[in-house]
């Protein structure tokens, strides 16, 4: 077990960095000029090309790419050709937002997705299952951005129980922090929780009809018994593989959650790196998230693991 | 059977949880019918010394807190940390600030007198020799934003402590009003000395200062009141808190949750929703929606060089219509010239100057010899798309097909530069005259990609303009260029484009804020919170 945890660490280096080679050269291609953002519209060529010089964005991309890894590999990640600062801090800053965000609307989906789902399961066919798959298909197909802006008008405007915009780090304020985070969370976990639901209510269904589970219920142990214990650990495993497909949505989705929240995240980064070409900012973030997304698949390995002991023997 | 209800009634429950909140989301926010009846200038009960906190929504997170090196859309960020040299009034004139008197000895020549009371937060003192380092290094910071204002400065000449001379290689005119700007921002000259780097650590003499600790980048800047700031009278609040908030909406939840105090850039879409919610609105006119032909000599679109296809232009862009599509009615399409009618330089007998008339524009094509119209691109960036749709619409009505280009975000005036584009969209001020032309318009200015020189001859007049004394005699001239500028098919005016704030009920000013026309949102100087 532990062999395969560093191996998939280890794995991690060569697809961190394919990964950041490919968007730096791809970046290499977009038309956007950080000197014309930076000099504005009343300069001229000369002032551009002197801006861009100084820059060293007239140097070859090869050039620029050796720097920026060479940087890289001993922990300095550069920093914004905009304001100054550096790649490192601003990511540490922003990366709490948007865990708290991913965690926030992942604890909304398996609150509300599991039970749910076994609810449904265990009523599979009847209006109770029928009503659940109704509001998970409804769920599915609402777009975050749209629920989020009607929790904002409906809890932070016409009742003003929620902040509607802003992030309070849990340094500041730990109830702050959980305030500002209930109606972003919502708006990403009810959609993670429509997926979860019909996963588990698919993944019961076909447990629920084991030998095994009949076998138990037979020997007179109690349905709640069977459900919690016996029936809900074996059909966890593809729920834990869509949960690591949401974990990998949500922190998408963020993006657009944190605009609409005003939450100064990864995603606001991200949108201001991309859209003004921020080289160095880009590549920071693209870093963080591949290593985000590794160690989520390296958890869920050990989450399989856990629930099924023939893994851990592999 | 007991089973079925409980489902029945867990349904009923859902539905009805969701029927309440839309019916909640749609029933708008706030419980007001209109903005606050209360008069905004309000001295009594102002606090005496510097209470709580005003907090402002800001757009966009600005890249740099250096004024020479920030565009005046962030102003909002940089005006509670720097004084400016001057201010401008609710009519748009300039008034002490940093200068206290200011005189134009020669025709290209400013005189400032200066306060001798001011001292920089890093300790400081501000006096002639730093408008003078302020000014040499604004015209060195290559490719500026405000490259155009400080171009024109030949020499700054310090007379005594409290008196300089700004020399100009042209008349400058509205010299003054530009330095109640952000080029008009002053650093401290221990900064300018050190070369420091005012990127993320400004240097400012203004009623507050940025703290650096609470500053998280594109979340929020935040201000203290200022302890030793020579103006008590104008700083009543002791924090400013500025939150970047990019989205609309955002923005506008932000003000009515009462989570901000004053919102900028309110979108006109926006101005009865937050009225309706009690919001109080600021709103005026500064700039001018604009069509731009230029590629007049037809290089790249043979139809543009002949005078009947720009008239035709002229009498197809429906300034009604684009007010009612594109700005829900609430711009002001009545000027015929690009200055907007609450500023001095609006000239009523430009009303009439072109009409709407789809027939004639059709004649003129065919006389033209496009009697089937032409095809012709502009370049378009997300914040332009709905400006160019509406234009392209217009435009259709007399068969000429207007398409819509995306350009790399930020990358519009570079493409345009570039004369990748014969005609675009630009946004001038209609306030400040001399920049429409001097910026936008002359052939000397930087939106001349195809090097035209067919409006040299109008530069005698606005130099003539410029070197006059008084607005009495500039006025009739620069009727003149405006008049010039949409006959010869150069520009047109669209619109007047709304600009608007946002204040909650609860925002006071002990007297008239300063909200200047570049300005997105009034400046703190002078409110407080009831």
């Amino acid at each position: 077990m532990l062999r395969m945890v560093v191996l998939r660490l280890l794995a991690m280096i060569p697809l961190v960095f394919l990964v950041a080679t490919g968007v730096f050269f791809l970046g290499q291609l977009s038309d956007v000029d950080p000197a014309e953002n930076i000099v504005g519209p009343n300069a001229t060529e000369e002032q551009v090309a002197a801006v861009r010089a100084e820059l060293g964005l007239d140097r070859p991309a090869l050039e620029q790419y050796a720097d920026w890894l060479s940087g890289a590999v001993r922990g300095d990640l550069g920093e914004s050709l905009y304001t100054k600062a550096d790649v490192t801090t601003s990511l540490t800053q922003a990366l709490p937002i948007t865990l708290s965000l991913t965690f926030g609307g992942l604890l909304v989906g398996l609150a509300l997705g599991v039970p749910s789902g076994i609810w449904s399961a265990l009523r599979a066919g009847r209006a109770g299952d029928r009503a659940v798959s109704l509001l998970a298909t409804v769920g599915q197909a609402v777009p975050g951005f749209w629920l989020g802006l009607l929790l904002i008008i409906a809890f932070a405007i016409r009742l003003p129980w929620f902040p509607a915009v802003g992030y309070v780090p849990p340094g500041e304020s730990l109830t702050g922090w959980l305030h500002c985070l209930v109606l972003p969370s919502v708006s990403l976990g009810l959609i993670a929780a429509a997926a979860i639901s019909r996963q588990t209510r698919s993944s019961m269904i076909g447990v629920l009809q084991q030998e095994y589970v009949r076998t138990a219920l037979s020997k007179g142990l109690s349905k709640r018994r069977v459900v919690v214990k016996h029936a809900l650990k074996n059909a966890a495993v593809p729920v834990v593989t869509v949960v690591s497909f949401q974990v990998t949505t949500l922190l998408g989705g963020s993006i657009v959650i944190e605009r609409l929240f005003a939450m100064p995240g990864l995603g606001a980064l991200a949108i201001n790196a991309v859209v003004r070409r921020d080289p160095d900012v880009i590549q920071g973030i693209v870093v963080l998230t591949v290593i985000v997304i590794v160690l989520v698949n390296v958890l869920l390995d050990l989450s399989y693991a856990w629930l099924n002991p023939k893994v851990r023997s592999l | 059977m007991k089973r079925t209800a409980t489902v029945r009634r867990a349904l009923v429950a859902a539905v009805a949880t969701a029927a309440t909140l839309t019916l909640a989301a749609c029933g708008g926010g706030g419980g007001g019918t209109g903005g606050p009846t209360s008069p905004l200038i309000e001295a009594q009960g102002a606090p005496t010394t510097p209470t709580g906190t005003l907090r402002f929504a800001a757009w966009q997170e600005t890249p740099s807190l250096d004024p020479a090196r920030t565009t005046v859309q962030n102003g909002a960020l940089i005006f509670p940390e720097y004084d400016t040299l001057t201010v401008v009034d609710d009519k748009f004139e300039p008034k002490p600030w940093l200068a206290t008197s200011w005189s134009r000895p020669a025709p290209k020549t400013w005189r400032f007198k200066l306060r001798d009371d001011v001292t920089f937060h890093d300790g400081s003192k501000f006096d002639a020799e730093t408008v003078k380092l302020n000014l040499e290094r604004g015209k060195g910071v290559e490719g500026g934003p405000h490259a155009n204002i400080y171009a024109p400065i030949s020499e700054v000449e310090v007379i005594d402590p409290t008196t300089v001379d700004v020399h100009f290689s042209t008349a400058q005119p509205n010299f003054p009003y530009s330095m109640s700007m952000v080029p008009g921002a002053m650093i401290s000259p221990k900064a300018i000395e050190e070369k420091a780097d005012l990127t993320r650590a400004p240097a400012g003499s203004g009623g507050w200062i940025w703290q650096k600790d609470a500053h998280r980048e594109g979340g929020s800047h935040t201000y203290k009141a200022n302890p030793s700031y020579w103006n008590k009278e104008a700083v009543r609040a002791e924090t400013v808190e500025v939150k970047i908030i990019a989205e609309d909406n955002a923005r506008l939840n932000a003000v009515q949750s009462g989570q901000v105090d004053v919102m900028g850039t309110v979108q006109p879409n926006q101005m009865e929703p937050a009225r309706s919610a009690g919001l109080r609105l600021l709103s005026d006119f500064t700039f001018t929606a604009t069509f731009m032909i230029m590629d007049r000599r037809g290089e790249k679109v043979p139809a543009f060089g002949k005078p009947e296809v720009r008239q035709a232009i002229a009498h197809l862009l429906d300034r009604e219509a684009y007010n009612k599509a594109l700005l829900s009615g609430k711009g002001d399409p009545t000027g015929g010239g690009f200055a907007a009618s609450n500023s001095k330089w609006f000239d009523a007998s430009l009303n009439d100057l072109r009409k709407a008339d789809v027939a004639e524009a059709k004649r003129l094509l065919t006389a033209a010899g496009y009697p089937g119209g032409f095809t012709f691109e502009v370049g378009n960036a997300p914040v332009i798309r709905q400006q160019n749709e509406t234009t392209a619409q217009l435009l259709a009505e007399g068969g000429i097909t207007m398409k819509i280009v995306d350009v790399a975000d930020g990358q519009y005036t570079a493409e345009v530069r570039r004369g990748r584009f014969p005609a675009g969209y630009f946004v001038p001020s209609s306030v400040d005259i001399y920049q429409w032309w001097t910026r936008t318009i002359s052939t000397k200015g930087v939106y001349n990609p195809f090097k035209l020189d067919d409006l040299d001859d109008l530069e005698a007049t606005f130099t003539k303009a410029a070197e006059a004394s008084d607005d009495a005699t500039r006025k009739p001239l620069m009727t003149e260029l405006q008049k010039a500028t949409v006959e010869r098919g150069v520009a047109f005016p669209l619109s007047q484009v709304p600009r608007v704030a946002a204040l909650t009920g609860d925002v006071r000013a002990t007297r008239q804020p300063v909200f200047a026309p570049e300005d997105i949102a009034p400046r703190p100087y002078y409110l407080w919170l009831k």
